[in-house]
């Protein structure tokens, strides 16, 4: 119980200083907007206090709650005072117009996913690592910064720890060792209850996204779906990244979405907001943010909207990796499980060709075994499209699948790892952040698509009746809608 | 930007009653040609509309606005208006972006100096408030009351912007899309179950025999960790040495994750202890073996 309430009071730290961020970013605090601010507040305040902790740990300045969240609110409150009226503006809602049925059905499952939640967090904390990532790298990374609170120790720096992947970012492993600091000790038993915090937080900022641009019964469903999701709940149980980066990589492509429909920036700044968060979770987060980056892209190509706020999307998503990688290659360790350089040498590309076919029949047997439904209701939302004719979120959901399978074959294509071991450890993870991803954005797609239609016989209103009256303007002459 | 977004922006408008017009000036003929309109059809001319709707003031734009025939305008106003049907209202509903307040909601250029036009599609959202409140734009001051006209009435959706009739491969598309998101929502309640069994399960165990990461040692190397572990102390640092048929790598990060914070040195002669698994590894110069735990055991340096 102890534990519990120490883990609960940082949880409930972080998203205070997350409601402070999303009011600091441009969700205005209204009832209108009060679920997404309340839905938002728990994981961007602990993807806050992620950015502040790896930072703190780079700098030497330590992982304690009591260093990282003073911190976290003082940069909330330096934005809030420098930002001043200043603040983004946010996407246009789609209208909420429902019957008390569909309102308890959101309830109904939005308390499902609260008990899913609630049961995986419990199951998390029984559950003792056994996964090879989960205690060789992220446990072993969250020890030592629970122990050390810097990257300058011999886990990080020392050549002999090299099997542990020194060079791995941080971010995931910062926020665990801030859990075990809650609680006074590094137990290997409750270290992965913070990926289970993740997950719950995840899925209740997917419905908070989610309900603005799409009716709220269905936006609790697919967020119901997301946190009881069997590969994703088993992963994060191992203490995997792969779970985590595909919640972030999720929820940034998802608001990216949302910024290519509404235009609003703060949708793009909160989808860089995620998708810097995937990049510092894992390397493949990179690849995924750079596939989101382009298929936006390729959205707007043809269109008149200004390329500008992309561009610096770009930099504010990838310079913090970039300057995550270059810290580890400045410590002298870096990931030779790729050969960059293989990718310019032609000689390499034809005599490796097979690795691309074995690659993708791995990757999509993964797909095909694990996401099955996420695979139907893609494309289901892609017909739906284009039955409605509404290309472009389409295209920029498809394109950013195809950009990101193609973006991790590539990775299995330049392994310096035998490549079967490879495929058969790995490719069942990485194609964690395509099923989801794909999941949360086909709900827009699909609602998008359905909103340009109206019923083929419209219901008119009584008013609607044509009735020739005099009267003046201000004094209606028949009832309005 | 498309005609649906603009919809729900002004449907929104409609619902709050507010927003940020400007302080156009029309006559009341105007507004009686647009509400006479509703009962006509003719062939589509939004700049027209664009023209009578917004600023009139200079004397150009408002004999044009005169000239306007009540046909154009109501249909924009009653029929609906799809944003390929028009290549310039396309274009500016492309150029607009929207902007919210707590309060409001506005459509507006990307940014103050953008030279893209958005006037049209801001007409098109003035046009439809016009027809779905029956109230002149607000801001929109009228130089005397008007006394005529015809209104034909508004439908539940939103005139000027209705979509496309909703046909039968849509509907069975969007009912199958629900069906399959209703499943997952239903696997993922399923799941809750399964998991709370696990827990069950797990709960029965002692935490020492849960299956963690030593279950990927064999028995003797598990029994060797554990029996290390508590001998060895936060300040140590330890050697590794590997005999024959010991698994380097893993065994490593075993160590690694079970010694910690002890540190791993390079070699023997830096460290306080020496570990060494596999067949024939013999304790180097300086360090006693402590403990033998199978093929494994534990030196320490003599002091």
């Amino acid at each position: 119980v102890r534990e519990a309430a120490s883990i609960a009071l940082l949880y409930l730290a972080m998203s205070v200083i997350g409601l402070g961020a999303v009011y600091v970013l441009g969700i205005p605090l209204t009832r209108k907007w009060a679920a997404t601010v309340v839905g938002l507040s728990p994981l961007t305040g602990m993807l806050i206090c992620g950015f502040v902790a790896t930072t703190s740990a780079v700098v030497e300045g330590g992982v304690h709650p009591r260093v990282v969240l003073p911190a976290s609110a003082g940069l909330v409150g330096i934005v809030l005072v420098g930002a001043r009226r200043r603040r983004l503006s946010p996407w246009v809602r789609r209208p909420m117009r429902h019957s008390r049925l569909l309102l308890a059905l959101e309830a109904g499952l939005l308390a499902a996913l609260i008990g899913v939640g609630l049961s995986v967090l419990r199951l998390s904390a029984a559950t003792p690592l056994r996964e090879w990532d989960g205690w060789a790298i992220w446990a072993a990374h969250a020890h030592a910064l629970y122990v050390e609170g810097t990257t300058s120790g011999p886990v990080f720096t020392d050549p002999l720890y090299a099997g542990g992947h020194p060079e791995y970012p941080i971010l995931y492993p910062t926020l665990e060792a801030m859990s075990a600091h809650a609680i006074g000790r590094f137990d290997p038993l409750l270290i992965d209850v913070m990926p289970a915090l993740l997950l719950l937080s995840a899925a209740v900022a997917t419905w908070a996204v989610l309900r603005t641009v799409v009716p709220p019964w269905l936006a609790a469903a697919v967020a119901l779906g997301v946190v009881g999701a069997p590969a994703l709940v088993t992963n994060l149980q191992g203490n995997y990244a792969d779970g985590v980066v595909a919640l972030m990589t999720a929820l940034g492509v998802l608001l990216l979405a949302v910024w290519l429909v509404s235009a609003s920036p703060l949708a793009l700044a909160l989808a860089c907001l995620y998708l810097a968060a995937a990049t510092l979770v894992k390397a493949e987060g990179a690849v995924f943010a750079v596939a989101a980056l382009l298929a936006a892209l390729v959205a707007l190509s043809g269109s008149r909207r200004p390329l500008r706020p992309l561009a610096l999307a770009s930099v504010v998503v990838l310079g913090p990796a970039l300057v995550w990688y270059g810290v580890a290659k400045a410590r002298g360790v870096g990931d030779e499980s790729f050969d960059f350089a293989a990718l310019a040498d032609p000689g390499y590309l034809s005599g490796n060709a097979d690795r691309i076919l074995r690659a993708s029949d791995a990757m999509l047997g993964a797909l095909a075994l694990s996401w099955s439904l996420s695979i139907e209701v893609t494309v289901l939302a892609l017909l739906l499209g284009f039955l409605c004719r509404r290309a472009r979120p389409g295209a920029f959901l498809a394109t950013w699948i195809v950009l990101s399978f193609a973006g991790l074959v590539s990775l299995y294509l330049i392994s310096t790892a035998e490549i079967n071991w490879h495929l058969v450890t790995s490719a069942d993870r990485v194609v964690f952040s395509l099923g989801l991803g794909a999941f949360v954005v086909a709900p827009l797609i699909a609602i998008d698509a359905w909103d340009t239609t109206t019923p083929a016989t419209p219901r008119r209103s009584r008013s609607a009746t044509p009735s020739v009256r005099k009267t003046t303007v201000g004094r209606v002459a028949s009832r309005t809608p | 930007v498309d005609d649906d977004h603009i919809r729900r922006l002004a449907v929104e408008l409609g619902e709050d009653g507010k927003a940020a017009v400007g302080g156009p000036v029309v006559d009341e003929d105007h507004l009686e040609r647009l509400f006479l309109g509703f009962e006509t059809v003719g062939d589509l001319s939004i700049e027209r509309l664009e023209r009578l709707l917004l600023v009139e003031e200079r004397n150009d734009d408002r004999k044009h606005a005169r000239r306007v025939q009540a046909t154009h305008v109501g249909e924009l106003v009653s029929r609906e208006v799809k944003r390929d049907e028009d290549a310039d209202l396309a274009r500016h509903l492309a150029n607009a972006v929207t902007k919210e307040t707590p309060d409001d909601a506005y459509l507006t250029k990307d940014r103050r100096d953008s030279a893209w036009k958005i006037h049209l599609a801001d007409s098109v959202l003035r046009a439809s408030r016009v027809n779905l409140t029956r109230q002149p734009p607000p801001g929109v001051v009228l130089r005397k009351p008007i006394t005529a006209v015809r209104s034909r009435g508004v439908s539940d959706s939103l005139p000027g912007l209705r979509g496309r009739p909703r046909s039968l491969p849509v509907v069975v598309v969007a009912v199958a899309f629900a069906f399959v998101v209703g499943v997952a929502a239903l696997g993922s309640i399923f799941q809750a179950l399964t998991v709370t069994e696990r827990r069950s399960e797990l709960a029965a165990v002692p935490v020492a025999a849960r299956p963690s990461e030593l279950s990927w040692a064999s028995k003797r190397e598990a029994r060797a960790f554990r029996v290390f572990r508590s001998r060895i102390s936060v300040d140590d640092r330890f050697a590794l040495v590997f005999g024959k048929g010991a698994d380097e790598v893993f065994l490593r990060l075993l160590a690694h994750f079970f010694f910690y914070p002890a540190v791993e040195v390079s070699t023997p002669e830096d460290a306080d202890m020496v570990v060494a698994f596999g067949d024939g590894v013999e304790p180097p110069a300086g360090i006693d073996r402590e403990v033998v735990v199978g093929r494994a055991w534990l030196g320490r340096r003599t002091r």
